[in-house]
């Protein structure tokens, strides 16, 4: 039991890191806004998203599931298939007829789904990898370094191509394994260093003094602070999923039913990859939506690259 | 640094048996079995069958197996292709390798300088239009659809403009009177470019010592006279007109590596830069006057390049998958093409050891990497 | 100061760059004389050699490396029987008899006429069936030597002393083929064990391709000293032949591995200015300058629909690797080659591309295959043949591949194509054809009700099928249990995007009246694993490639290979059909087996163990402007008649 002085003191405190955070939350955005690469980056992903959520809305009101499923659906009001775009269908449709502005929206929800999960399951994995080497050090870091060895130095999309020949991935098994050799492999290694000079900070010592047990310094003390740099490597880690799940599904070798990587699949399977600008709608929105993407999210890791490490920032600024 | 190279090819050879074992349990833990592929093919019977099985060493307990694979792979044995029975894994790939080392070796070097000096150019002059172009068309080329992308070069490049040969390493109408085959060829092509690296290295190690000050001025000429060596050797070993053939056809495909990938070492080398530049000791070159070009070549940029150098392994990586894609769209059969047939046309042994060779290329080139980091960092001494 | 380190340095440099030259010099001569065959001159300096005037190249795309250029593991080994090696090497050795141009008739090639009808005869106390064939007399290898019954005997006894398997077992089976003997060069004898089928002589050993004693007779020697069995067909397989006589319209050249291969006219080639003629009253008709004639089925009189004389024409074909379509066409289309070599054909993007590019046209032909959809009858309801009834009712293949598919798939029903004419039984009912959606789903919903199944709630179709009015819910079996959650394996949209839209369209239209599937779109391998645990799988759909001569009938559908590894996958078994389809395998006689095999269809229409499909026509593009075909009309495009090279005129 404690008495009422020491819980308003606990709170307070709390309150004042609350604080903190929304200030530090602050500068950090004040810093990232200055940016206009990262803007850029942010407003591109922020349309992304709005599309992906407008799907569903849109299948449930104004387009009928026969003609616009992005997998079975059929543009019966078209004579020839692919047709170019039209009022009915924006993008067209694609060799099947099928609705490109459909697929393409129902497509952005699972890159996003993707994207993320991988970059959860990364940044989960290597931060508290990352903070646990740094902390205990000795065997614990050697053995997970050299799996971080191993691990950076395989070719990630030959890996897959040999994972999918084994075992048929589909999209959250995909973003499992993109999840975990990320996780296991480079930015762990980052995350380490950085934990690392974060272990000799002072208050670490004073927490260890004060009895704090090993998990409540690691988790409590040594891993927000590495968050900010976690958050950075969501950003490529994001980049690579979405990237890797395209050129899969370019090779026609993943257990998944539409994404960007099978639009351009069916479009390249069809032969009309190489149509020049005749059948452009079956190429370029898929392809633009890849690279858009992928480099959006690359752009807010850059950004935020400027936030978290100061020795970045424009010399003339501080 | 004998004893680090020791200890580093140590845990080269720890990292490479794991690597084996993962191997090994990749192909146990996957659903089907390499018998079963057979099983469906109508027309080998079933006693053929069972010796296939017991060739394979598949009728044995698992830890057997797995000391069968651990023997075979030590021994550098991959076991036998189904699509090339009954060539070797290894024969096949022995076959493929020194095409995509050519292609891979060109590539991650033209792609590493022009990285370099871009990244080098963009941290000197911070906000300007060069860095904001440089920076988004790198994302985007970075990022864009590598399959597409290449195919969009062959289009353009090679068919409209007709500038370029069509995808393919060597022209079939120049080399159907050839005597020497293409990939003695390519082997001497990559004993050459080695050759010249070496004496290269070994000719600024010795300027520098001698000549620190004029080192720029001495090696333009020099790699004139060596351009003009290798020309004329060529010329008179009678097979310079099909490396030409080849070279003309790695033209294309080296570019568009290049251009998909020299943004990750433009990035690094921006980063260390910009870390470098806030040395004391540059602040020092600038104060006693030095002109800004000195300071920027000889005091930051060789500093700044340490990490690019680590970075490159990781670039190898990176190279070695857009060579999966490039491979492929350029009909470029090395080994990233071997892949990816070999996973397309469920040839599983030929899958994996491609695979495990890819990755022992690797781990070799993070070696080198490793070795030539302690060559160029004098404050770095390993114990 | 600086100066003279200057002079030091490029001092140094020169004495290196001597150095390395010399090494380097050294480097590329040692290699060379390894690469470098001793009698052939080196082109040292010489100006690239390209075609030379007058020269006739045929340029061919191909979309994969050849494996072997060794003719007995091409035959003999699944791994080597590529179609890739078969566009190469498929013409180069002699046969007995072979299929005439574009009607596939039976006509001797090697054989100078029929062969003498099957007779029992007892020798040494042991019974043969026995036929003789007679060889034509001049029929050259490439190296001068006579093509001989000598070459037959040694091969056939090769493929028996090895116990070759693959091609050459369905060539040559042990079961049935005792021996060959030559009463005389030109003679031939055969011996079987009992009384072959059609599959086994006529349709097999005949087509039998034959290799040279010559060439071969010393390294088969050498290969029967290994070990045991597999290593001797191993060593034999391993031999890289160089120099290997051929009998057909060219002889092997060179092979740069993973660029391409290359084969040149063969001077000596037999069929050389002779001239074939095909009537419509169906005679077969041969002859050559030197007088001699042949003909069959029928008067050789009245209209021809196909005359031409055999070249070769070209000297040189060359067969160029590319890695995609996408770059095959772009060569095609600038000239770099004259016709693509492709099992499947072209996309149909590509041929809109080419379309209307003066120089180039296009061909189609249906492919001799079909891809079905198969039910694993042990379980139910797939046991029940209504049920599969239902299920075939409601596919509409016709909407699929004219609408979703637009023309890149043609609706299948039996189980021998169409297009294979004399096999086919134009007698068999064609489940749900020209049904309308309504129709389909009403009739689904007859099928079941009528043998017993039950719904919570009955699905009903709008008046024009456009929609479900009601979806089906709760579907019961006759026995009151559930229909259990079943699934459908089909490969993904990479390996065929054909099948993984036919299974995700079926999977929808059996949900719309309640029947609970999901279509599992996953690797070939993941499927063919699964297919070969009986009770592991509900319904999977792949296909398959066929041969002329219907006897895969027997393979699909007999019980007995529904154990083991046989390709009865989905178990079906009906004693009555296993009769016919052992009649069938015993069959010499042609229009007998045709009977047969038209009643077998007629069983397997009604049972429906498979619900075939459809089949792919078979695009082709080509340089009209540098070729001349004879024909180009023809089951499975010109691709399967071996690019056509010997009668392709190159202008």
């Amino acid at each position: 039991m404690r008495d009422q002085g020491a819980i308003n003191g606990l709170v307070k405190i709390r309150v004042a890191r609350l604080r903190l955070a929304v200030r530090g939350l602050k500068s950090g955005w004040t810093l990232f806004a200055s940016s206009k690469i990262g803007l850029l980056g942010l407003g591109i992903i922020l349309s992304f998203a709005l599309l992906a959520v407008a799907h569903p809305i849109l299948m449930a009101t104004v387009w009928d599931a026969t003609t616009y499923d992005p997998v079975t659906g059929y543009a019966f009001d078209q004579v020839e298939q692919p047709a170019p775009p039209s009022w009915r269908h924006l993008l067209g449709t694609d060799p099947l007829g099928r609705d490109v502005l459909s697929q393409l929206m129902s497509s952005t929800a699972s890159e996003f789904f993707l994207g993320i999960t991988a970059a959860l399951v990364t940044v989960t994995i290597a931060t508290s990898i990352g903070a646990i080497s740094a902390y205990y050090g000795g065997v614990v870091d050697a053995l997970f370094m050299r799996l971080a060895d191993i691990i950076i130095m395989l070719p990630t999309i030959s890996l897959l191509i040999v994972l999918t020949a084994l075992f048929g991935l589909n999209l959250f098994q995909l973003a499992l394994v993109l999840g975990l050799l990320g996780g296991f492999g480079g930015t762990t290694v980052v995350l380490k260093s950085q934990a690392l000079t974060i272990k000799v900070k002072p208050y670490i010592e004073a927490a260890r003094v004060a009895g704090g047990s090993q998990f409540h310094i690691i988790f409590v003390h040594i891993v927000p602070n590495l968050l900010p740099l976690s958050l950075l490597y969501m950003m490529f880690t994001v980049t690579a999923a979405i990237f890797s799940e395209a050129v899969l599904s370019f090779f026609g070798i993943l257990n998944i039913r539409m994404s960007w990587g099978i639009m351009i699949n069916t479009a390249s399977t069809g032969g009309y990859l190489l149509g020049g600008t005749k059948f452009w709608w079956l190429i370029v929105p898929a392809g633009a939506s890849i690279t858009l993407l992928c480099s959006a999210f690359y752009l807010v890791g850059r950004a935020l690259d400027e936030v978290v490490n100061p020795r970045l920032r424009r010399q003339w600024d501080s | 640094m004998t004893a680090y190279l020791i200890r580093r090819v140590g845990q080269i050879l720890v990292t490479l048996f794991l690597f084996t074992t993962l191997a090994f349990f990749l192909i146990q833990a996957q659903p089907g079995s390499y018998a079963s592929f057979y099983a469906f093919n109508p027309d080998i019977p079933p006693e053929v069958k069972a010796k296939i099985e017991a060739a394979f060493g598949l009728d044995k307990p698992l830890w057997q197996q797995y000391l069968i694979h651990l023997k075979n792979y030590g021994t550098g044995n991959f076991g036998v292709s189904f699509r090339h029975y009954p060539q070797s894994v290894v024969d096949v790939i022995l076959e493929r390798l020194p095409r995509t080392v050519m292609l891979f070796l060109t590539a991650t070097v033209v792609s590493f300088y022009c990285g370099f000096f871009l990244g080098k150019a963009i941290a000197w002059k911070r906000g300007g239009v060069l860095e904001y172009t440089a920076t988004i068309s790198g994302a985007l080329l970075f990022t864009v659809f590598t399959p597409w992308f290449g195919l969009m070069m062959i289009w353009i490049f090679a068919f409209k403009l007709g500038w370029f040969p069509l995808g393919k390493f060597l022209d079939p109408l120049l080399w159907r009177d050839a005597t020497v085959e293409a990939n003695a060829v390519f082997t001497n092509m990559i004993l050459t470019a080695a050759a010249v690296s070496v004496f290269l290295f070994i000719a600024v190690l010795v300027t520098r010592k001698f000549a620190r000050r004029y080192q720029g001025r001495t090696l333009i000429p020099l790699l004139g006279v060596v351009a003009l060596g290798v020309t004329l050797v060529w010329w008179s070993s009678g097979a310079g007109y099909l490396a030409l053939d080849i070279v003309r056809h790695m033209v294309l495909p080296v570019a568009t590596l290049t251009l998909i990938s020299f943004a990750g070492t433009m990035l690094i080398t921006r980063n260390s830069m910009l870390e470098t530049l806030r040395e004391d000791y540059i602040m020092a070159a600038r104060a006693k006057g030095l002109p800004e070009k000195e300071v920027r070549d000889r005091h930051a940029a060789r500093n700044a390049l340490l990490p690019v150098v680590t970075s490159f392994v990781f670039s190898l990586a990176f190279a070695i998958d857009g060579g999966v894609i490039i491979e492929a769209i350029f009909s470029w059969p090395g080994m990233g093409r071997t892949l990816l047939d070999a996973v397309l046309s469920e040839d599983l042994p030929l899958a994996i050891g491609a695979f495990v060779f890819v990755g022992v290329f690797a781990l070799a080139a993070h070696l080198v990497a490793d070795v030539l980091y302690v060559y160029l960092d004098p404050r770095i001494r390993y114990q | 100061m600086g100066g003279r380190y200057r002079w030091l340095a490029r001092l140094i440099a020169i004495v290196a760059l001597i150095f390395f030259t010399a090494c380097t010099r050294e480097i590329i001569k040692e290699v060379q004389v390894v690469a470098t065959p001793t009698s052939v001159p080196t082109t040292a300096t010489a100006e690239p050699v390209t075609q030379t005037e007058g020269e006739k190249v045929y340029q061919l795309g191909i979309f994969a490396d050849l494996t072997t250029t060794n003719f007995w593991s091409y035959l003999g080994s699944s791994s080597d029987g590529t179609i890739w090696n078969a566009y190469v090497l498929g013409g180069a050795q002699p046969a007995l008899y072979g299929y005439s141009d574009q009607r596939f008739d039976w006509v001797p090639s090697l054989a100078a006429g029929f062969p003498s009808p099957l007779l029992e005869e007892t020798i040494g106390g042991q019974t043969f069936w026995t036929t003789e064939v007679d060889l034509k007399e001049g029929f050259l290898w490439s190296d001068g030597s006579e093509v001989t019954a000598a070459d037959f005997v040694f091969t056939t006894q090769t493929v028996l002393d090895l116990e070759l398997t693959a091609s050459w077992a369905s060539s040559v089976n042990p079961e049935f083929f005792d021996h060959a003997e030559a009463p005389g060069p030109s003679r031939l004898k055969l011996f079987f064990k009992q009384k072959p089928g059609l599959a086994v002589w006529q349709f097999g050993t005949a087509f039998m391709p034959i290799m040279s004693q010559n060439y071969w007779g010393p390294v088969v020697e050498k290969v029967k000293q290994q070990g045991d069995i597999i290593d001797q067909q191993k060593a034999l397989f391993a031999h890289l032949p160089s120099g290997q006589p051929a009998a057909g319209g060219y002889t092997f050249k060179k092979w740069e591995r993973g660029a391409f291969a290359e084969i040149v006219r063969n001077p000596e080639y037999y069929f050389t200015g002779a001239t074939i003629t095909e009537y419509e009253n169906g005679a077969y008709a041969e002859s050559r300058a030197d007088g001699y004639r042949f003909s069959a089925y029928g008067e050789p009189s009245g209209g021809k629909s196909l005359e031409y004389i055999i070249g070769p024409y070209a000297d040189s074909t060359i067969y160029s690797i590319y890695g995609t379509q996408e770059a095959a066409i772009l060569a095609l289309r600038k000239g770099d080659i004259d016709l693509i070599l492709n099992p499947i054909g072209l996309q149909r993007g590509l041929q809109d591309q080419v379309k209307g590019q003066s120089g180039i046209a296009v061909i189609e032909n249906p492919s001799n295959g079909f891809r079905y959809l198969g039910f694993n009858v042990r379980r139910a309801p797939m046991s029940d043949k209504s049920f599969r009834h239902a299920v075939a009712t409601l596919i509409d293949k016709e909407f699929l591949a004219s609408t979703v598919l637009q023309g890149v798939a043609i609706p299948m029903y039996t189980t021998v194509p169409e297009g294979n004419g004399f096999w086919y039984n134009p007698e068999v009912p064609l489940i749900g054809k020209g049904l309308s959606r309504t129709e389909r789903v009403t009739q689904a919903v007859e099928l079941l009700r009528g043998a017993g199944y039950t719904w919570e709630t009955e699905p009903e179709v709008s008046e024009d099928g456009a929609f479900m009015k009601e979806r089906g819910k709760g579907l019961k079996m006759p026995d009151g249990q559930p229909v259990p959650e079943l699934e459908i394996l089909a490969p993904s949209a990479g390996y065929d995007p054909l099948r993984s839209t036919f299974a995700i369209w079926i999977e929808r239209w059996l949900n719309d009246i309640g029947i609970p599937v999901r279509a599992n779109l996953t690797g070939f391998n993941i499927i063919v694993e699964r297919i070969t645990d009986p009770e592991g799988f509900d319904m999977w759909i792949l296909g398959w490639s066929l041969s002329l001569y219907p006897d895969y009938l027997e393979a699909f559908f007999h019980s007995r290979n529904a154990l083991g590894e046989g390709l009865n996958r989905g178990g079906y078994s009906n004693p009555e059909f296993d009769k016919l389809a052992d009649e069938l395998l015993a069959e010499t006689d042609l229009e007998a087996a045709r009977r047969h095999v038209f009643k077998m269809q007629e069983f397997l229409a009604d049972d429906l163990p498979y619900v075939v499909l459809f089949t792919t026509p078979v695009l082709e593009a080509y340089r009209d402007d540098r070729l001349e075909f004879p024909y180009t009309e023809v089951l499975s495009g010109i691709q399967d008649q071996n690019a056509l090279t010997t009668t392709v005129l190159i202008k």
